[in-house]
């Protein structure tokens, strides 16, 4: 009888051919669709359709796309721009369906439409930020706090998203000061989510200074996130963040140890704001965030929206200033990753992971198409609905050019598949944008069009002056130099992706 | 690629024979943040394009011999680019249709599926 385990052992293990067991007589290929861009003097870029990579000395793209390379001479590259599908010895690549795959997980994130809803729950705040785009120093919670009607509506919309896993977040204002809407809010949200079969993640962002033991309670029952804001140490944070008594900072630090004392230490987290008086002190800040205990930091310009714009001599600053200060915080982390110490900066984190992994990632700013509406909506103090977090900014202006209708009046169709939805949707895929269309950062970077409207004043906006483009070139190509500068500082990158220590 | 100063504009002469309209368009459009481009058909053979700062001030001998090469450089690359997306576009759009076609397909096999432990899938 034969042995039926016989063929496999027979069987050649090895899953690639010897290089010399293609034809290397033909110097013919085709290519496939990638862009390039020049990283340095001695350095191109290039980037296929699905963010693959390879980096390669100057000069060798010419060489490519006029067909000079020679199969034998310049094996390596050869193999590498086969291997990584750049080109393709045939005129319809063998794995095109690997490379649709690939382009599909790229753009998963569409898969499941809106995740991210953010209700603001109250316009109320006892704070008067300098660079703050909406709130209101005000006693007055009729006008200026979500209704319970518009919040079970909010709930109702949420729920119809065909999203498995939703995130609700309450915003303000300050989010704590409706604390009583925010408990009937997840109280509601839960239950039709539990009949659903849904996910659910709830997220308070708060600045902390009234957060007491009955609400960090409430939080813990109730797994949820708070997301706080800390700008560097108190001679930094107090002057941006005013409030009476000039003691944000030292409230801001009291609650995050009180949070994460009762909701565990993960459970807080902290965001940046980049001020012109910050940019003079990149390691300062850095040096705040590992002093609290926090081993990460969102080093974030700050946003051109509503009462921001206001305030010159505060808030503007050049781009080329935000990215010195940037690179030199970046320095600073990457000193401490070096001699040890875990600690990620996370704007370079979601870029990295969309250049390192074939995975997208659900951050909204980066996204194409863009995070609005697709991955996140806005239900305002009001009932009004906005397409982001950054479009009701610009309604506390009185410009109203993102508001997509009131939960009062639409539909969940008309809100999100409406015909204001369907406009915005011409400019925003930076695959089909000027500028954006042939650049090779185009996979890692994303379209923004509210953010083109309050900087350029259209959706598409001009890509030669515009700040987005600007900062986010500067930033990709920085993480590629260094990483090619030295190879320590690709492996901290990893780290930083996998939480791999 | 020669150039002339006129008026405190660069005017440069660019061989329609090698650059296409839009890989002209393409490589100018990231000028247009300090320089303000005209481009002109000149004749059959050249189109004819005029540079001169945005803020109105003089492109001066030395500025204008830099941008000169900077552009030319720039040409090539975006001829380059230009080569690569009208070479590729077909296998893009195949990369993009088949991510996003939407369909399943039941697996039909073409033999008898053997049932040892007397499961009948086909009456699931």
């Amino acid at each position: 009888m034969n042995n039926p385990l016989k063929p496999a052992l027979d069987k050649k293990t090895r899953k690639f051919k010897e290089y010399n067991s293609y034809n290397l007589q033909s110097n013919n290929y085709y290519l496939l669709p990638f862009r390039f861009i020049r990283l340095d003097e001695q350095n191109e870029l290039l980037v296929n359709e699905v963010g693959d990579f390879l980096i390669v000395s100057s000069g060798t793209v010419e060489r490519i796309v006029n067909k000079k390379l020679d199969k034998i001479s310049d094996e390596e590259l050869y193999a590498d721009l086969i291997a990584a599908f750049f080109i393709s010895e045939t005129p319809i690549p063998a794995l095109l369906d690997v490379i649709s795959t690939r382009y599909r997980t790229k753009k998963s994130f569409l898969d499941h439409f809106t995740a991210l809803h953010i209700f603001v729950i109250s316009l109320r705040c006892e704070h008067t930020c300098h660079y703050c785009q909406v709130s209101r120093v005000s006693e007055n919670k009729k006008a200026f706090d979500m209704q319970r009607h518009h919040i079970d509506k909010g709930i109702d919309l949420m729920m119809k998203s065909p999203n498995p896993h939703i995130t609700m977040e309450f915003q303000g204002g300050e989010a704590l000061l409706a604390f009583e809407n925010i408990t009937y809010a997840v109280i509601q949200a839960k239950e039709k989510a539990m009949l659903l079969n849904k996910k659910i993640s709830f997220v308070i962002c708060t600045n902390l200074a009234v957060i007491t033991d009955e609400m960090l309670k409430f939080c813990k029952e109730h797994e949820i996130l708070i997301s706080s804001s800390l700008d560097g140490p108190s001679f930094i944070h107090n002057k941006n963040r005013h409030r009476n008594g000039n003691n944000s900072y030292e409230l801001a630090v009291k609650g995050i140890e009180e949070s994460r004392q009762v909701l565990g230490f993960d459970r807080v987290s902290a965001l940046l704001t980049t001020t012109n008086l910050s940019l003079l002190y990149p390691h300062e800040i850095v040096d705040e965030y590992y002093k609290l205990g926090f081993r990460n930091i969102f080093l974030r310009p700050i946003s051109p929206y509503g009462f921001a714009n206001y305030n010159e001599r505060k808030n503007h600053y050049k781009t080329s200033e935000f990215l010195d200060f940037y690179k030199k915080a970046l320095d600073k982390i990457i000193e401490l990753n070096l001699r040890g110490e875990f600690f990620r900066e996370d704007y370079a984190a979601i870029i990295l992971r969309k250049i390192l992994t074939p995975f997208p990632v659900g951050y909204v700013d980066l996204q194409s198409p863009a995070g609005m509406i697709n991955s996140v909506i806005v239900f305002n103090y009001d009932g009004k609905v906005y397409a982001t977090d950054e479009a009701r900014m610009l309604a506390e202006t009185k410009d109203y050019t993102f508001e997509l209708g009131s939960l009062d009046t639409h539909s969940y169709e008309e809100l999100f598949y409406g015909d204001k939805a369907r406009f915005f949707s011409d400019a925003w895929t930076n695959e089909s944008l000027p500028g954006c269309s042939e650049c090779a950062l185009q996979s890692y970077c994303g379209a923004d069009p509210v953010f083109n409207y309050a900087t350029q004043g259209t959706f598409i906006g001009h890509r030669p002056t515009s700040s987005f483009c600007e900062r986010n070139m500067a930033i990709i190509k920085h993480l590629f130099l260094l990483m090619e500068k030295d190879a320590r500082i690709k492996t901290i990158f990893r780290t930083w992706i996998t939480g791999n220590n | 690629m020669n150039y002339d100063l006129n008026n405190g504009s660069l005017i440069i002469k660019v061989d329609k024979n090698i650059y296409s309209e839009d890989v002209l368009y393409k490589c100018l459009y990231w000028y247009t943040n300090k320089y303000t481009v005209f481009i002109e058909t000149k004749d059959d053979h050249y189109y004819s394009v005029s540079i001169k700062l945005a803020n109105d001030l003089s492109v001066n001998e030395e500025t204008a011999k830099q941008l000169n090469e900077q552009i030319l450089r720039d040409l090539i690359d975006f001829k380059l680019r230009d080569i690569i997306t009208k070479e590729t576009q077909t296998v893009r759009e195949l990369i993009v249709a088949k991510a996003f076609a939407n369909f399943q397909i039941d697996p039909q096999y073409d033999f008898d599926i053997s049932d040892p432990v007397g499961f009948n899938p086909d009456n699931v």
